[in-house]
């Protein structure tokens, strides 16, 4: 591997992902998943990954906080690294004193995310239970609820999760994350099962919230869009590797990898002028069933023979790095 | 889109006449309706041969309500359903047969549509040779020209549903549609929970079908932007009413009803200097709606005018539900 | 159609690498075809008989004394001729089963009084009629066997008929036909197989038809809750859309994805089938005597205690199989479970 160049400071390196290679140990050997996935993530920054379903951003995001998938998921080479401290030399305990203190997620689907069977003010007091504090905990939760712009505390606090709606629950998941005044929060897809006027305003609250706490958030989606709008740095992912990876408004300008570039021409948005949009041709290649050489070769129109033979390795060019022969 | 104009003097494939489909709650000792979830509440709307009409709404709006009522399988509590002119509905029952076969639905989740155990000849054959669209000794091959008119090779015709992807399901979805060569296809939401370059295929293949076939779809989607690259015209809907309804292209640049308006900014675009505006408060409960405009609790044109329920103004092709439509 | 798509081979496969359980099943399925052939292994009449220079085969053909020096017309006895001077000489020979013995003949001249212990010629001794134990064990497991089976196979079908048809038309249907079953499970079925026992004859058949009357409630209730639960899945509301018959929707829709509580449920009832039939015979309401029966082989045991190998031998053969039949429900369960799928 090529020696990797930090342009930014290293001393602000939040979040630290090194080769990250995760695999499922199967019966009839390893299923890789991911493939040296490398990023970091510096503090009070929005870092966005992108790519689409079965491309490996949940995976990786899962393995920041130490988790892998089950069952079978292993390690099979990297490292992860969060305020230096490396997070698979950690024990169980130490991970869960990282968990919900220092790094924080929201998933996807809030209704899921939550005990249909417990009222929310209970669920909300469950996080202390494995972080003790000496602060008021009804205090803060009813702070948060007032910061998350949840006024009517004690009708929320009261409800179960079927009473409220897609949105409700998402700002309460999202107080809830912050319950312990993380450093980082991973969002997995906050606002891809909420509606679009409500995703407005979730999005506006997380950025909102960051600035004010000062928080770094590892923002995954699979809308080009949203990240657009709301980070600072983009990684792009396909089959279980970086394809690229830039700051957001040079990649906007400037998408370098074929994949960026497609998926920009294959997104319909309302801003632009003409309605074609054009597809990307063929599907995700299964994970473990790549051939040697670059994984999007299937569906690049700028495929040659050096992309059949040859896996291109990271070319350096400015601060974007893409994963490409041209 | 010169199909507006042309739409207006043919007979419409599909033509709705205030169709409210309400669901009775049932409170009490002896279970007496107490009030209804209205959750369509006088739809009209229409769809011309070889049309693509967008109905688009966020969730709850009713508009998956609307694609179940169409398709026969909610009750409809009052409304006329016409079809190519005929009437389609008698004592509020849809008359399926009515339609003949040539309006098909197509739902949302692909991973429950397709019968895991039938391959995907059963699948496909069972509809043909029912209404003996085919004889048997053709099926074989109607089955192989159905699979490549979707952009499938026909030796898939053997397998089964769980080795083929979310796209590729609404692929046969879709082939088992166009079986019964239909004249109009209800799409609801069969995009939304597919990947976006995938999105992007499906959308190409319904044009494709729509210039090949004549086909004419009622597409039902929350996604503005994938709408606009698909329909020729678009109604939005609101907590149970269509709220304007006009040519895509003008409806989306220039919105007259202040919530689609609100839609449009809310959605994310490319352009870091156009961060979307937020729409603020909640979309209210069925049970629980306003007296009069059912958007006024988030308007910001809101006056008194509107503790009345407005009716539709048209004009020009366009619809809008309001006392205050946005002027350009 | 699809009984063996990739799900049911995938539940297969992983049914197998339960060893215990595809143990039990392959032991089990041998001995019941070994049973089946329970008249070659374990018979009074030999395979192959020469007498005079010609070859008789007895067990598949009927013979008449008359054929090997006897008066009558009436079958062979092939026990005493066995040891008759005939055959002892060495000039006429026969070839015997493993075990010569039949479950129904009384061996009276043995010495001593019947229930004789374990011998070199009766391994597990004989029974209070004098009567081979190991016979009437084999021959009884067959027919506990495949009374259990044919009891499991119509009260399946019932049950799905009968659950199935509540599940999918729901509503005043199921309302009705639940509270119907409901009356019907309260009968003390017990009573019910005394009383027709006593009025019409105690044979297989009967029995078979009175207990698949009350077996299939138990199917029933898992059927109605599958097709409840599947009649509201898309592919069924696509069926509909299209135009599809009830019937179509029925069989060919719901049903092939409804299956798995009747797989899940075949060894239990299978086991449920052994016992009902073992405790009738206990009790003396079961099949007729002399018909070999592992219940009526307890209940002799039962009388005679100091012949402890009438009640332990039947004990270890109806532990063995109720034993292996649960390992096998277990591993059905289990290679079926919705969590343990890769999907």
């Amino acid at each position: 591997m090529e020696a990797r160049k930090h342009n930014e400071g290293e001393a602000n390196s939040l979040l630290e992902v090194s080769d990250l290679s995760i695999g499922i140990n199967r019966s009839d050997g390893v299923l890789p998943l991911t493939d040296r996935v490398s990023f970091h993530l510096n503090q009070g920054e929005v870092l966005g990954l992108i790519g689409e379903s079965g491309c490996g951003k949940s995976i990786t995001s899962l393995a920041i906080m130490g988790m892998l998938p089950e069952p079978g998921g292993t390690l099979l080479n990297g490292k992860v690294q969060f305020m230096g401290q490396d997070i698979f030399s950690l024990s169980e305990a130490g991970l869960n004193q990282l968990r919900g203190q220092k790094i924080s997620m929201i998933f996807q689907e809030p209704f899921a995310a939550m005990n249909p069977l417990i009222r929310i003010g209970d669920q909300m007091l469950e996080v202390f239970e494995y972080h003790p504090v000496d602060f008021d905990k009804y205090q803060k939760i009813k702070d948060l609820l007032d910061e998350v712009g949840l006024t009517d505390h004690n009708r929320i606090l009261q409800s179960y999760p079927h009473e409220l709606s897609g949105g409700m629950l998402q700002r309460i998941m999202i107080a809830m994350s912050l319950l312990l005044d993380p450093d980082l929060l991973i969002a997995d897809e906050p606002t891809t099962a909420l509606d679009v006027t409500v995703q407005a305003q979730i999005m506006n609250l997380i950025v909102r919230l960051k600035k004010e706490r000062k928080m770094s958030v590892l923002l995954i989606s699979h809308n080009i869009s949203l990240m657009a709008q709301y980070t600072d740095r983009i990684c792009v992912m396909y089959a279980g590797q970086i394809v690229e990876s830039n700051h957001t408004e040079s990649f906007l300008e400037q998408p370098n990898h074929p994949y960026s570039n497609g998926l920009m021409h294959a997104i319909p948005t309302l801003d632009k002028q003409e309605r074609k949009i054009i597809s990307i041709p063929g599907q995700v290649p299964e994970p473990g069933k790549h051939n040697q050489g670059c994984r999007f070769k299937s569906r690049c129109i700028h495929a040659t023979d050096l992309c059949l033979s040859d896996p291109p390795e990271k070319t350096m060019a400015k601060e974007g790095r893409y994963r490409c022969h041209y | 889109m010169s199909l507006l104009k042309d739409s207006f003097l043919e007979t419409p494939v599909i033509e709705v006449r205030n169709l409210r489909t309400w669901f009775p709650v049932k409170q009490g000792l002896w279970g007496k309706t107490s009030h209804y979830i209205k959750a369509v509440d006088g739809v009209s709307l229409r769809v011309s041969p070889g049309e693509i009409v967008a109905l688009v709404g966020e969730s709850g709006c009713g508009k998956s309500t609307l694609g179940n009522s169409l398709a026969g399988l909610l009750p409809i509590h009052e409304g006329e359903l016409f079809y190519q002119g005929n009437p389609a509905l008698r004592k509020n029952r849809l008359q399926r047969s009515v339609f003949q076969n040539k309006v098909q639905v197509i739902f949302q989740d692909p991973y429950s549509c397709l019968n895991p155990k039938h391959t995907v000849y059963e699948i496909l054959s069972f509809p043909l040779l029912y209404h003996k669209i085919c004889k048997r000794a053709e099926v074989k091959d109607m089955i192989a020209s159905l699979l490549q008119q979707v952009g499938m090779p026909p030796d898939y015709m053997n397998r089964y549903p769980h080795s083929f992807s979310g796209g590729q399901r609404q692929r046969i979805s879709i082939a088992r549609a166009i079986g019964m060569k239909p004249d109009l296809m209800i799409c609801d939401e069969i995009v939304s929970s597919l990947d976006v370059s995938i999105q992007a295929q499906m959308v190409e293949l319904l044009l494709e079908l729509r210039k090949e076939l004549g086909l004419a779809l009622l597409f039902i989607a929350h996604d503005l932007s994938l709408v606009k690259t698909l329909s020729d015209r678009l109604y939005v809907m609101y907590l149970g009413k269509i709220v304007e309804s006009g040519g895509t292209e003008e409806v989306l640049s220039h919105p007259r009803h202040p919530y689609t308006r609100a839609l449009i900014e809310a959605v994310p675009t490319l352009d870091r200097n156009k961060p979307p505006v937020i729409l603020e408060g909640e979309v209210p409960s069925f049970s629980n709606m306003p007296v009069g405009c059912s958007f006024q609790n988030r308007c910001p044109h809101r006056s008194d005018q509107c503790q009345q329920m407005p009716g539709m103004i048209e004009k020009q092709g366009r619809e809008v539900r309001c006392f205050h439509p946005v002027e350009k | 159609m699809a009984v063996f798509s990739k799900l049911s081979q995938d539940r297969f496969r992983r049914f197998r690498r339960i060893k215990r359980a595809w143990y039990s099943l392959l032991i089990l399925s041998a001995l019941f075809i070994l049973s089946l052939f329970s008249e070659l292994i374990c018979n009074d009449k030999p395979y192959v008989l020469s007498y005079q220079d010609r070859l008789y085969f007895p067990i598949f053909q009927f013979y008449p004394e008359k054929e090997f020096g006897g008066k009558y017309l009436t079958e062979a006895d092939y026990v005493s001729l066995r040891e008759s001077s005939d055959f002892k000489d060495g000039k006429n020979w026969m070839i015997l089963p493993p075990i010569p013995h039949n479950p129904l003949h009384s061996y009276i001249d043995l010495p001593g009084t019947p229930p004789h212990p374990p011998s070199a010629r009766h391994l597990l001794g004989t029974d209070s009629s004098a009567r081979d134990v190991f016979a009437r064990l084999l021959y009884g497991f067959r027919i506990c066997m495949l009374f259990s089976l044919i009891l499991a196979a119509i009260s399946t079908l019932f049950g799905i008929l009968i659950g199935g048809v509540q599940g999918y038309f729901g509503g005043v249907v199921d309302m009705v036909m639940q509270r119907l079953i409901e009356i019907w499970s309260s009968l003390p079925f017990l009573y019910v197989v005394i009383l027709v026992g006593t009025i019409y004859s105690r044979s297989f058949m009967i029995l078979i038809l009175v207990l698949s009357l009350f077996q299939w409630i138990g199917l029933s209730y898992y059927m109605r809750g599958e097709f409840l639960k599947i009649r509201n899945l898309n592919y069924v509301k696509v069926a509909k859309t299209m135009g599809m018959s009830n019937s179509h929707i029925l069989f060919r829709q719901i049903l092939p994805n409804g299956l798995t509580p009747v797989i899940t449920l075949l060894p239990f009832q299978i086991i449920g089938g052994i016992g009902a039939l073992t405790a009738l015979d206990f009790l003396g309401f079961g099949l007729q005597p002399p018909t070999p029966s592992w219940g009526e082989l307890l209940s002799q045991g039962l009388n005679h205690l100091f012949a402890p190998w009438l009640a332990i031998s039947t004990v270890v053969c109806l532990f063995t199989t109720l034993l292996l039949a649960t390992f096998i429900g277990e591993g059905v369960r289990e290679a079926f479970d919705p969590r343990a799928s890769t999907n």
